[in-house]
């Protein structure tokens, strides 16, 4: 195989890889911001409602020890026994209160931008990881792709590097010298 | 002492810009006596910010309250402590703290690097003094700490009585040692790339620094959640509060560092990524004080709303476009042409580390920062709370604790298949197996079977880290195992501090697992007498009394918990009124044990006595802390220098 097809070979391969790693992120992030069905709808949403006091922002009424977050506790118990939606409780929580009450962003919309950013970064970021490891595993001193490089023996100073290397040796003498 | 505080300030101000005009032109003529006298500017600078703090220390242990920052919080009656600690309550006083520890650590670097580095101080020495610089500023010209008032009043409001708590005293101390510590990596990086020496002489000089801030950090960051544990009353200690992860972020950043920079100083590869890691810490640093101070994002720990935002913004606007700027111009300077010599080698395990790394760190920015961005692109503030940063971040640092173990097992340069089966045999055998006990007791789902597994993966590793370096050592010395295990760690405090440090952050792990899945909750009202059952505990309310200490009311309820029929011990939850503040404070009662915390809360109550309580069995919280102590002498032992390298002449890092 010429050095072409193989460079046009580890094109479509990353772009395969980047491909996938994209369809994987945006997959995970939206199973990520799924509602947790297996626990009961009271306790799920009472996590995911932020208390309005003012003195505990953004703490769920689950966990928030002040006398605002119990009184909103009894109310959501009472639309839970309504027989309501969770996306309706919601909705009638965001009218009567504020939409910051909501405190995990919504599947849709902007909200699943929330989800997704974090999840594609690490899947794209382990595609580029697996990218550069196998460039690095690959080139010479010149930073050249050198395909057999897993076979050979240590890279050594080639005569091309000789210019390079002279410059190097002469900035660090340079520096002694000051 | 008010005029005293006030000139040393404005003699700072002038001794910092002159120390960055001399520095600077001393690095440009290249002339040692400019770049003495830029050394002693930071001196001075140091020594006039101390005279300044010491002034103010003395303005509130001595209640003047004509000074508009002693007025606001402190008071007469507030114990000394509290007085001492007011220093960093308010907002002109929190910036003169930070202040003071740049300059300190800035003198330091100065003193311990007067006869090294000569290409890099200059710079280092401007650096310092241009932050400095801008932090005295502010409080020349914006958040003044000894502003007067028009009138002296006769006592002042009080430091706010949630920050009236010991770890309170010593939490944001440790927190500014770790935050501005990055200060110093910072300049010396950017010292590297003005004077385009990029040798690794600059890491060898930042090694200690960073560790030294990274230890405070840590520090700082766990007993802010043993404050919010002990003083909001809530049963947690870790809620995601834009406060508490601006304090994570660059510790995550600088986690990445610790672990990268290890690559560079082995291989001279990656280098510009870890210019780019220093760069970040600190800019998160600034980030997290911007966070702090501006307003932008509602807080139960941020101070009060202010104009500096927009100058925090600017400034970090600017430290970034000259970092990053810096950074491109050297970018044929730091790039490396080494190469890696297999995929498989802890070098490759320490990128995937770095990566997931820095993935945590975006996470909780970018949900911190997500309600302004929505708000900025959309026109609508999407929330983002814990549910949000425990679905993304359980998941990355499950990953993150796998990567803990894979890590050491994987030898540099290169492994082959059959040393990976041998080093991985006994560590997968500990996670597996505890797995495996976990199921068979039916104790937790996916994820906590994973973190614990993964923790006794990680302690499987360490252990047979030390079972076959100590093996080896006592085979070619003749040593006893006693022996050869302390020769070993003294002798590579890098490596084994690093397991030590590793070991540490299991048993945070632990207990954040146990904490955050096992916790039971119960709330009961009751009248005296009556009992309610917490777990295998049963408590009995005795009485409720309102009494008064030290100007503040208490309402306080005493509860006997019984183990099975046996009193074990009594529990006073308790609500402090102060004088002057809104609402009252809670006072838990927790009783610890290494399986669990018992935490009550008295939510409320009523003229007959009837009180209402919140009972929390909080498993493993204190392996938290435990696991806090172990990896504070894990970074001890990592900060002094190897013996063997000290005697070759190597760099002491």
């Amino acid at each position: 195989m010429d050095t072409a097809t193989s460079g046009n070979g580890h094109k479509v391969l990353f772009l395969l890889a980047v491909v996938t790693a994209a369809a994987l992120g945006l997959g995970v992030a939206w199973w990520m911001a799924q509602p947790d069905h297996s626990i009961d709808s009271f306790t799920r949403l009472s996590g995911e409602i932020g208390c309005p006091c003012g003195t505990c922002p953004l703490r769920p009424i689950a966990t928030c020890g002040c006398g605002y977050a119990d009184g909103m506790l009894a109310e959501l118990r009472d639309l839970v026994d309504s027989g309501q939606s969770d996306q309706q409780i919601m909705t009638t929580l965001i009218t009567r209160y504020d939409p910051s009450v909501r405190i995990k962003p919504d599947v849709s919309g902007f909200g699943l931008a929330a989800w997704a950013a974090p999840i594609l970064l690490l899947t794209m970021g382990a595609v580029v990881v697996g990218t550069v490891l196998a460039r690095w595993t690959r080139r010479d001193i010149n930073g050249g792709d050198n395909p057999t490089a897993s076979s050979s023996p240590p890279a050594v100073p080639v005569p091309g590097n000789d210019e390079r290397l002279r410059k190097i040796v002469e900035r660090e003498l340079g520096s002694l010298e000051d | 002492m008010i005029v005293l505080g006030h000139s040393a300030l404005i003699a700072a101000f002038i001794t910092a810009a002159y120390t960055i005009a001399v520095a600077l032109l001393g690095a440009h003529r290249r002339q040692p006596n400019l770049v003495a006298s830029a050394r002693n500017g930071v001196h001075v600078t140091a020594g006039l910010i101390v005279l300044a703090v010491g002034s103010l220390l003395w303005l509130m242990a001595n209640d003047r309250f004509v000074v508009r920052y002693v007025a606001e919080n402190s008071r007469i009656d507030q114990p000394l402590i509290y007085k001492i600690s007011a220093l960093w309550g308010g907002m002109a006083g929190s910036l003169l703290l930070w202040t003071l520890v740049l300059c300190v650590y800035s003198s330091l670097a100065a003193w311990i690097n007067r006869r090294r580095h000569p290409e890099l101080m200059p710079y280092v020495y401007a650096v310092c003094m241009v932050t400095a610089l801008f932090f005295i500023a502010l409080q020349l010209f914006a958040a003044d700490p000894f502003e007067t008032l028009p009138f002296t009043p006769l006592d002042g409001r009080g430091l706010n009585p949630l920050l009236q708590n010991p770890a309170m005293a010593i939490h944001p101390p440790n927190l500014y040692l770790g935050y501005v510590g990055f200060t110093i990596p910072f300049a010396f990086a950017i010292a590297a790339l003005a004077s385009g020496r990029l040798d690794t002489s600059w890491l060898h000089a930042i090694r200690r620094w960073t560790i030294v801030a990274w230890f405070f950090l840590s520090i700082g960051i766990t007993l802010g959640a043993q404050w919010a544990y002990v003083e909001l009353g809530w049963g947690g200690y870790w809620g995601w509060d834009p406060v508490e992860n601006a304090s994570l972020m660059p510790w995550l950043v600088a986690t990445a560092y610790l672990h990268s920079v290890m690559i560079e100083e082995k291989k001279q590869m990656l280098r510009i990524w870890n210019m780019l890691m220093v760069i970040a810490t600190f800019a998160l640093c600034i980030f997290g004080t911007f966070l702090t101070r501006s307003g932008i994002v509602s807080s139960v720990h941020a101070f009060t709303t202010s104009n500096l935002g927009p100058l925090f913004a600017i400034f970090l606007a600017i430290v970034l476009a000259v970092s990053l700027g810096l950074v491109a111009l050297r970018l044929p300077d730091l790039r490396s042409t080494n190469q890696l010599e297999s995929v498989l080698s802890r070098e490759s395990s320490f990128l995937f580390n770095n990566l997931v790394l820095v993935v945590s760190c975006f996470a909780v920015l970018w949900g911190t920062m997500f309600p302004v961005i929505s708000e900025a692109v959309n026109g609508v503030k999407i929330t983002v709370g814990p549910p949000f940063f425990n679905r993304v971040n359980v998941p990355i640092f499950l990953m993150l604790l796998a990567l803990t173990g894979v890590g050491p097992l994987i030898a540099w340069r290169r492994a082959s298949w059959p040393s990976l089966r041998r080093a991985f045999v006994w560590p997968s055998v500990a996670g597996i197996g505890t797995m495996v006990v976990m199921v068979s007791m039916r104790l937790g789902g996916p994820y906590t079977l994973m973190s614990i597994g993964l923790s006794a993966f990680v302690v499987g590793t360490v252990a047979q880290e030390f079972y076959r370096g100590t093996k080896a050592r006592s085979l070619a010395n003749q040593e006893s195992w006693h022996q050869a295990l302390i020769g070993l760690t003294l002798r590579n405090k890098r490596r084994y501090g690093g397991y030590v440090i590793h070991i540490g952050i299991v048993l945070m792990a632990i207990g954040i697992t146990g904490s955050s899945m096992f916790q039971r909750e119960v709330e009961a009202t009751l009248r005296p007498g009556e009992t309610v059952d917490v777990g295998s505990y049963r408590l009995q309310y005795e009485e409720l009394r309102h009494f008064q200490v030290s100007g503040v009311e208490v309402t306080s309820a005493s509860l006997i918990a019984f183990d099975s029929t046996r009193p074990r011990f009594r529990l006073v939850p308790q609500r402090h009124f102060h004088p002057g503040q809104e609402n009252p404070t809670t006072e838990v009662a927790i009783w610890s044990s290494l399986r669990h915390d018992l935490y009550i809360v008295l939510a409320g109550w009523d003229a007959q006595q009837v009180a209402t309580f919140k009972a929390y069995l909080n498993p493993l919280v204190k392996w938290i802390w435990i696991g806090l102590t172990v990896l504070a002498l894990g970074t001890i032992l990592v900060m002094f220098p190897d013996r063997q390298h000290s005697q070759v002449g190597i760099p002491n890092y």
